[in-house]
């Protein structure tokens, strides 16, 4: 009586083959990246990202349509939008924030007010402003003046 | 091995491929970014980076780091062209950082992987006497996800070795959402919104979670399961970032997706990406305990050589910071820069204050060391005019604080510039 074929075990793949290796690896570049990370600070790849330690971060600053009740709204929250002057200008002539991420999104929301369509007739009276905020220690909204930058009529 | 990998055993060649080309539209992208911003540049500051920022030169630096990174990604010698793609982006990125004043995580995440995955080539050179085919690259993905663990837990670690930093992360992390995005009156995000910025404690107890969870990265290299809950956490708040206007879809956003879900069982279930089938044996032991030692040597030196280079020598004998001493080329009184004359330049405390003059405005500065936290404005307040407008900026990896004329702010960006085209690259 012949004996019953042992059933085909199929080889260990790959990786497999080197248990808990991969692993251990791993946790010594965790190890690795955080404590060079640490000491050279931020040295491509290598950031701590810690700028909401040390940065410019006790102002903010944004571009919003302010309408006649007084109440902000977001440049996307009309769908059409026609403005006095020019636009460029006279957001540049409001001051921001000197940081590359304020340059960034003020270009992206130049963009976007160029890009939307005019309003077919009349629409809202909205003043687009530079809103910017100064946040302290107390508890509550942070206070914020408005840095006019002009007069605009939209249409949600 | 096949329990602590959510690619299994799969091959990682397209997790390969996929490094490569998020490095690629990273970099690309990192660099458009960077030259949008060259209205808030600083100067070039030394040979090297003027010489990096020539057209010439940056263009071929970017071709020849996309070019390496497509070979990386097709497979052809990875440790190499994976090894030289990174130099090549570091160089970019050491001549474009004086553009801006904050490292890019959708840049640096992907960048770091790379390194990772490199790490684990040489690992495997080392300890299977191969740089490629299966066993190599499991071993570079895991050497990858731990370098990209150990990047999210960075500022976990760095808040929590910096003194009173608790007490900046709160009001900074209610700037950012203050400036965020305008909300509807009413709605969801408005109300979120107010929760976290009209209230510090809420804040506070948000800040430390947020350190809580980035020092929790450590177990994202360790099991599927793990990786799985942990890369989950991370892509839920990066939505939550992209909810608030905070950052886009980017590659650092793509790559955590790529390295934490199943992706080939997902798509063997769609007939694509066959399981691997061969069997190589079992590494030698003993050089497998040689290599991990190698690594083990390396992992304790690098650091040690990263905080040697980054400690200031003087700073242990009480001598004023290393760059009010740094000799002819450091800073000095009289000395004039984009219009601009230093009319008084001295030490104080932990840091350096500087008075920048020009007929029309003044602006004082107070600059702190990399690691340090301006908290204070101990410059003489109120001697850029009183009453003051106050902020604080970044110049690189240096903090500062300053005072000027109220409502001057384009006076402010100007000896900004003006400060960093002294100050970047001369400070040591």
């Amino acid at each position: 009586m012949d004996a019953p074929a042992a059933p085909a075990v199929p080889p260990p793949s790959p990786p497999a083959s080197l248990g808990r290796l991969p692993v251990a690896v791993g946790v010594l570049a965790f190890a690795t990246v955080l404590l060079v990370g640490l000491g050279a600070g931020t040295f491509y790849p290598f950031g701590r990202f810690d700028f909401f330690v040390t940065g410019p971060q006790t102002q903010a600053s944004l571009l919003v349509l302010v309408d006649a009740a007084g109440t902000a709204h977001d440049l996307d929250a009309y769908r059409s939008l026609a403005c006095d002057g020019p636009l460029r200008e006279l957001v540049h002539a409001c001051p921001r924030q000197p940081d590359v991420t304020q340059v960034v999104r003020d270009d992206d929301a130049l963009a976007r007010l160029e890009r939307a369509g005019t309003p077919a007739a009349g629409g809202e009276p909205v003043q687009l402003v530079r809103r910017r905020w100064r946040v302290t220690d107390l508890p509550g909204p942070p206070p914020h003046d408005d840095c006019q930058i002009c007069r605009c009529r939209a249409e949600r | 091995m096949t329990a602590t990998s959510p690619w299994g055993t799969a091959s990682r060649a397209p997790m390969r491929v996929g490094l490569g080309l998020l490095n690629a539209f990273a970099m690309l992208h990192g660099i458009a970014v960077l030259m949008q911003g060259t209205a808030v540049a600083a100067g070039p500051t030394t040979p090297l980076v003027h010489l990096l920022r020539s057209p010439v030169v940056a263009g071929a630096l970017v071709v020849l780091a996309v070019a390496l990174l497509a070979l990386f990604a097709w497979g052809r010698r990875p440790l190499a062209t994976g090894s030289g793609a990174l130099v090549a982006v570091a160089l970019l990125q050491h001549a474009l950082a004086g553009l801006d004043s904050r490292p890019d995580e959708s840049l640096y995440l992907p960048g770091v992987a790379l390194l990772g995955w490199c790490a684990g080539l040489l690992f495997g050179r080392a300890a299977l006497g191969e740089t490629t085919g299966p066993r190599a690259e499991a071993i570079a993905e895991f050497s990858a996800a731990g370098a990209v663990a150990g990047l999210l837990a960075l500022p976990g670690l760095s808040q929590l070795v910096q003194p009173g930093s608790h007490h900046a992360a709160v009001n900074a992390l209610r700037s950012v959402m203050v400036g965020a995005a305008t909300f509807e009156p009413g709605s969801l995000g408005g109300r979120l919104q107010a929760a976290v910025v009209d209230d510090p404690a809420l804040t506070l107890t948000l800040t430390r979670l947020l350190v809580a969870f980035q020092l929790a990265a450590v177990v994202y290299p360790l099991q599927r399961r793990t990786r799985l809950v942990y890369g989950t956490g991370v892509l839920a708040l990066m939505g939550l970032e992209l909810a608030f206007g905070l950052r886009s879809v980017d590659a650092a956003f793509a790559l955590v997706a790529l390295f934490t879900y199943p992706w080939p069982a997902l798509a063997r279930r769609f007939g694509g990406l066959p399981a691997l089938a061969s069997a190589p044996a079992a590494p030698d032991p003993r050089r497998v305990r040689r290599a991990l030692l190698g690594a083990v040597v390396v992992a304790v030196t690098l650091p040690a050589a990263a905080f040697r280079l980054s400690r200031d020598p003087k700073a242990e004998t009480g001598a004023p910071p290393a760059f009010a001493t740094s000799g002819p080329e450091s800073i000095h009184r009289g000395d004039v820069s984009f219009g601009w004359t230093f009319a008084a330049t001295r030490p104080e405390g932990a840091g350096f204050c500087f008075t920048l003059e020009r007929p029309d405005a003044r602006v004082v500065f107070y600059v702190v060391e990399p690691g340090q936290v301006a908290a204070t404005f101990p410059c003489a307040p109120g001697d850029a005019g009183t009453p003051t407008m106050a902020g604080q900026l970044v110049l690189g990896t240096y903090a500062a604080r300053y005072e000027a004329s109220p409502g001057d702010q384009a006076a402010v960006d100007a000896a900004r510039a003006a400060l960093a085209d002294r100050f970047t690259g001369q400070v040591r």
